[in-house]
Order: C-alpha cells, then sequence, then structure tokens
C-alpha cells in the first residue's frame, strides 16, 4: 500500500502504522455518527393478515465507561382522556376531561443503569427522556399524567426497560450493548425514531439516531383502505356476506318444518 | 403466534380460536333468547383489547348473521310472526330516530352517562326480576301466574281491547291492533338508542307481557327486528365511523352463525317457562356485572375519550 519510491523500511512501518492507527479512531468517531453507533433491525415492519407483533433489535456501541439509554418513539399527537371519579360518593363515572399535548403513540425506553444514575432529573429533562420529561413536555394535568402512562402500558404501547442491558467490551475497547424489544400487535403502523444516548459525568449526548416504519401490507392494508375510503360499499359488503353466511348455516344445518310448541 | 389474525381497523391481533369460541357463545343466546348479545360481547371484545367503537360496530355486523341464522331456523319451525315484527320495526326505526335526539339532549346537559347507566341496571333489575318471578310462578302452577280460568280484565288489557282496526296474527294466534305493536315499537327503539343495544333483552319481555305472544314466537321475531335493525347500524356506522372491522366479524360470525342454529334448536327443547328463567338468569348476572363495575373503583382511572 505504502508504494513508492524505495522509502526507509522503518519510514514506511511508521506510516503503516500511522495509517492504521488513525484509521480506526476515524472509525470510531464515524461510528458516533448516525448508523454506526446505533444500529436497528429490521427497518420495516410488514404488518400481514397473520402478524402478531415484532422484534426490534437495537445495537450500540459507545466509548467504554459510558451508560446509554435507547429511545424509541412514535409520532406525536394530542391525548384526549376522560378521567373517572366516584360520583355521588357511590358510583364510577367519567367526571371530566383530561388533554396531553404532543405524547408520542408509542414510547420505548431502555437503560444500562437506573435513571436516577444516568443523570439529574433536570438534565433528564432536557433530552427528554423518561416519563417525568414527557410529562413535563405535555403539560395539562400533572397529577393524573400517571394514570395515562398506566393506560399506556395496559395496551403494551409504552414501557420503560431501567438498567434492562449490560455492557459487552469490544477488542477496541469500546462498549457494546444490544437490547431486543418486543413490538406487540397494538402499536400502530408508522414512523418510529430510536434515539440512542449516552452518558458521561451526568451529560447525555445522543450519539445515533434511526428509525423504522411499521406498515400494513397485503390484505389489512386492502381492508384497512376499503373501510376507509369507501365506507358504504364496504359496510354493504359486510352486512351481504353476514347475511348469506347465517342463510347458508340454516340451509346447511337443514331447518325443521315441524311446528313445535 | 400460530392462530392469530390481525384486525387492520382494531389495530390489533386475535386468536382466531377465541373470537370463533366467543361468537359461538353469543351466538347461542341469541338463537335461545332472541337477543342480540351485544351487552355480553361488547364488554368482551374490550377485554381482549379492542377498542369500545370498533367492538360496538363490529359486533353489529356479526349480530346479522347470528340473527340471520336463528331467524331462518325459527322461520322453518314457524316461529316468526312477520305481521308483529314488522310493525314493531318500523316503530323502532320511529323511536330510534326520537332516541337519538334524546341522548344529544343528554349530553348538552352533562349527565348523558349517568342517566344511561342508571338505565341500564334498572332495566336489566327490573326486567330479569320480573321475568324470574313470573316463570317461576307459572312453572310451579300457582293460580295467580295461571293463564287459564276467568279473569277480570285488567285496565292494561281493556286498553288494549280498545284500540282500533284490529288484525289477526296466526303465527303468535293474538288478535291485536296494529297501534300496539308499533307503540311498543317505538318505545324499544327509544331505548335501544339511550342504551345504544339492539334492543333484544327488552323486545322479548314487551312481545310477552305486553302483546302476549307465546314465547318460542317471541324469540323469532325478535331475531328478525333485530337482524333489520343490525344491518342499518353495521351499515351507517361503516360509512359514517369506520369503525367496522370485518376480519374480527368474520372471525366472531363463524362461531356465531353455528350457536345460533345449536341455541334455536336447544330453544324448542325446552318449555316457554324454563327458557324465560334461563334468559332472566343471565340478565340478572349481566346486571350484577354492571353494578360492580360501577360501584367498584377501576383499575385504571383514565379512559380513552370516544369510546363508548
Amino acid at each position: 500500500m505504502v508504494a513508492g519510491p524505495q522509502w526507509p523500511r522503518w519510514l514506511a512501518s511508521l506510516l503503516s502504522f500511522a495509517v492504521i492507527v488513525c484509521g480506526s479512531t476515524v472509525g470510531f468517531a464515524g461510528e458516533g455518527g448516525s448508523g454506526k453507533a446505533l444500529h436497528v433491525e429490521p427497518t420495516r415492519i410488514p404488518i400481514g393478515l397473520f402478524y402478531d407483533g415484532a422484534e426490534l433489535r437495537v445495537d450500540a456501541v459507545v466509548p467504554a465507561g459510558q451508560h446509554v439509554a435507547i429511545a424509541v418513539e412514535g409520532p406525536r399527537s394530542k391525548l384526549e382522556l376522560k378521567l373517572k371519579g366516584r360520583v355521588f360518593g357511590l358510583v364510577w363515572m367519567s367526571v371530566r376531561d383530561l388533554v396531553y399535548e404532543d405524547l408520542p403513540s408509542a414510547y420505548f425506553l431502555a437503560t444500562s443503569a437506573p435513571l436516577g444514575k444516568l443523570a439529574t432529573p433536570p438534565e433528564l429533562d432536557r433530552v427528554g427522556l423518561g416519563y417525568p420529561a414527557l410529562a413535563h413536555h405535555a403539560g395539562g394535568d400533572a397529577a393524573q399524567f400517571g394514570e395515562a402512562v398506566k393506560l399506556k402500558e395496559s395496551e403494551g404501547l409504552y414501557r420503560v426497560f431501567e438498567n434492562s442491558m449490560s455492557s459487552t467490551t469490544a477488542s477496541d475497547g469500546a462498549w457494546h450493548f444490544a437490547k431486543t424489544l418486543a413490538i406487540s400487535a397494538k402499536v400502530p403502523p408508522g414512523r418510529y425514531t430510536v434515539d440512542l444516548w449516552a452518558f458521561s459525568a451526568g451529560s447525555a449526548v445522543k450519539l445515533g439516531s434511526s428509525s423504522f416504519t411499521i406498515e400494513q401490507v397485503g390484505a389489512p392494508e386492502a381492508l384497512h383502505v376499503l373501510a376507509m375510503d369507501h365506507g358504504l360499499l364496504y359496510g354493504i359488503s359486510a352486512v351481504l356476506i353476514a347475511i348469506v353466511a347465517g342463510l347458508l348455516t340454516g340451509v346447511a344445518f337443514g331447518g325443521k318444518s315441524d311446528k313445535a310448541h | 403466534m400460530s392462530g392469530s389474525i390481525y384486525l387492520p381497523i382494531a389495530s390489533n391481533s386475535v386468536s382466531m380460536l377465541l373470537m370463533m369460541g366467543l361468537g359461538a357463545l353469543v351466538g347461542l343466546l341469541s338463537g335461545l333468547f332472541g337477543v342480540g348479545g351485544g351487552f355480553l360481547m361488547t364488554p368482551l371484545l374490550m377485554m381482549v383489547g379492542i377498542p369500545p367503537t370498533v367492538a360496538a360496530a363490529t359486533d353489529s355486523n356479526q349480530i346479522v348473521a347470528a340473527s340471520a341464522s336463528g331467524c331462518y331456523a325459527h322461520f322453518k319451525a314457524g316461529n316468526v310472526d312477520f305481521r308483529v315484527g314488522t310493525l314493531m320495526l318500523v316503530g323502532g326505526l320511529v323511536g330510534g330516530t326520537g332516541g337519538v335526539r334524546i341522548v344529544s339532549l343528554l349530553r348538552t346537559l352533562g349527565e348523558a352517562n349517568f342517566v344511561i347507566s342508571v338505565i341500564y341496571v334498572l332495566m336489566l333489575g327490573g326486567i330479569g326480576s320480573y321475568m324470574l318471578v313470573e316463570s317461576i310462578g307459572s312453572l310451579r302452577g300457582k293460580r295467580g301466574a295461571a293463564a287459564t280460568g276467568p279473569r277480570r280484565p285488567s285496565v292494561y288489557q281493556r286498553a288494549v281491547e280498545a284500540l282500533p282496526f284490529k288484525m289477526h296474527c296466526p303465527r303468535s294466534g293474538i288478535t291485536v291492533s296494529p297501534v300496539l305493536p308499533f307503540f311498543l315499537g317505538v318505545l324499544v327503539g327509544v331505548l335501544a338508542a339511550i342504551m345504544g343495544v339492539g334492543g333484544g333483552f327488552v323486545m322479548v319481555p314487551i312481545m310477552v307481557y305486553l302483546l302476549r305472544m307465546p314465547m318460542h314466537v317471541v324469540v323469532g321475531t325478535s331475531l328478525f327486528q333485530i337482524l333489520f335493525t343490525c344491518v342499518n347500524v353495521t351499515i351507517l356506522q361503516a360509512q359514517m365511523n369506520h369503525t367496522v372491522d370485518f376480519i374480527l366479524a368474520l372471525m366472531l360470525l363463524i362461531g356465531s352463525v353455528i350457536g345460533a342454529q345449536v341455541g334455536a334448536r336447544l330453544g324448542r327443547r325446552l318449555k316457554a317457562d324454563q327458557l324465560k328463567i334461563l334468559m332472566a338468569v343471565v340478565v340478572l348476572a349481566v346486571m350484577v356485572k354492571m353494578l360492580t363495575g360501577l360501584l367498584l373503583k377501576p383499575d385504571v382511572l383514565v379512559a380513552y375519550k370516544g369510546g363508548h
């Protein structure tokens, strides 16, 4: 590689060594950019007729000694809820509305150490990691935000996996983390961002960003389009199929003509 | 993993066998009692993670199939009174429109949910208890409940006799003015619109006690009306709200069309009073379940807005 006129052997070795060292350093910094420090697989989750959820594998490479947080977020929108309370001291009913602005449709956070150890609440808030940060950003009734989270968690749409990753050390000394997230069938179609945050001395730095999409394909997609864009036709077809199914079953069972009772 | 199917409108996956089993169970109730079964199916669907609006609209689709199946079986046995059924149905359409207005009014007053829940519990409790007491008494042959023997006609009976244009309905063996089934149909329609159900469990007692029709004909005639009501609701929901999930409906109806046939045959083997007792027990069980749902603190204190 280091070709050219007759160079002293020692110079060629030194230059080669320098190139290799610089190359690996540059390569390492390149891994700090998007795509190298963070790898997400798959980047497309197709929802077919027999879809029952998928697994998302996230791999992260960071400088040794740095803990990580991996945040998966769905599209943000307003969340409108009804709060239940006791009416007349007896009956549980919806008593008022709750509105939270700008919340992700799904939220998964995996960290390699307890959140409290990664950074202070103000720092976590600054970078928008964790439920308190989401609550702060969403505004609304902070006291009831916990119930909103409970609702989302019960549907498998929100989950925080604190202290759930351990590092393996790569040959060059970097730390490697891996996490497999279960994406349930309830997680809706859309584009999801995956961010990698590394923490050193209580400071968070975003080392990588990726994304994946979940999309309906085949029969689910066709039916969805039919239902949304051709509602009347869809409804009439659904009804006709139901009636025919009912009548055919009646015929198949063989109607009895006895005038009972 | 295996045995799951994805529901494109409900945005979730479910076990195919579980949905067919659910459909079969509710179909059985349909064929047996002449009810739509929505009061049972909708909460069960919500429990497996179907959004409330999709659950209600899709169940309506399933009920079309089950009631078509059950009604066919009852028709073959001569147990559908088309005259009474059509009159009540037309009344139901009128009543339903009015009922929707009443719900809008309640909503503006802000007390809709509470009023609706109270009505539900009172109606279920009242109807269930009355049916239970009446049919147990009838089975025991108590003199007061016996239909034989001369009795002084009640005020209600005399009012009914006074109505004009009497017609004879051979299937149910009653002779009555068309005004009565029509008016009762209006009543059913109003209640159905307020409570958001097909109205079977209100229709059956009304036909039994206020129209004095035999229980087995009541079941078939009720299914006839429910069929048309749900055809209407399904098409409207699909067109206006896009909440009908056909894959879910298909899974449910595969079970329910068979369940309805089994239910229809099973019902024919039972005596009218036995059938009434069974129905009363089911209605009371649903009332107890609703009551506990109202009185016990829910696990999660929030719910999505826009659900029923």
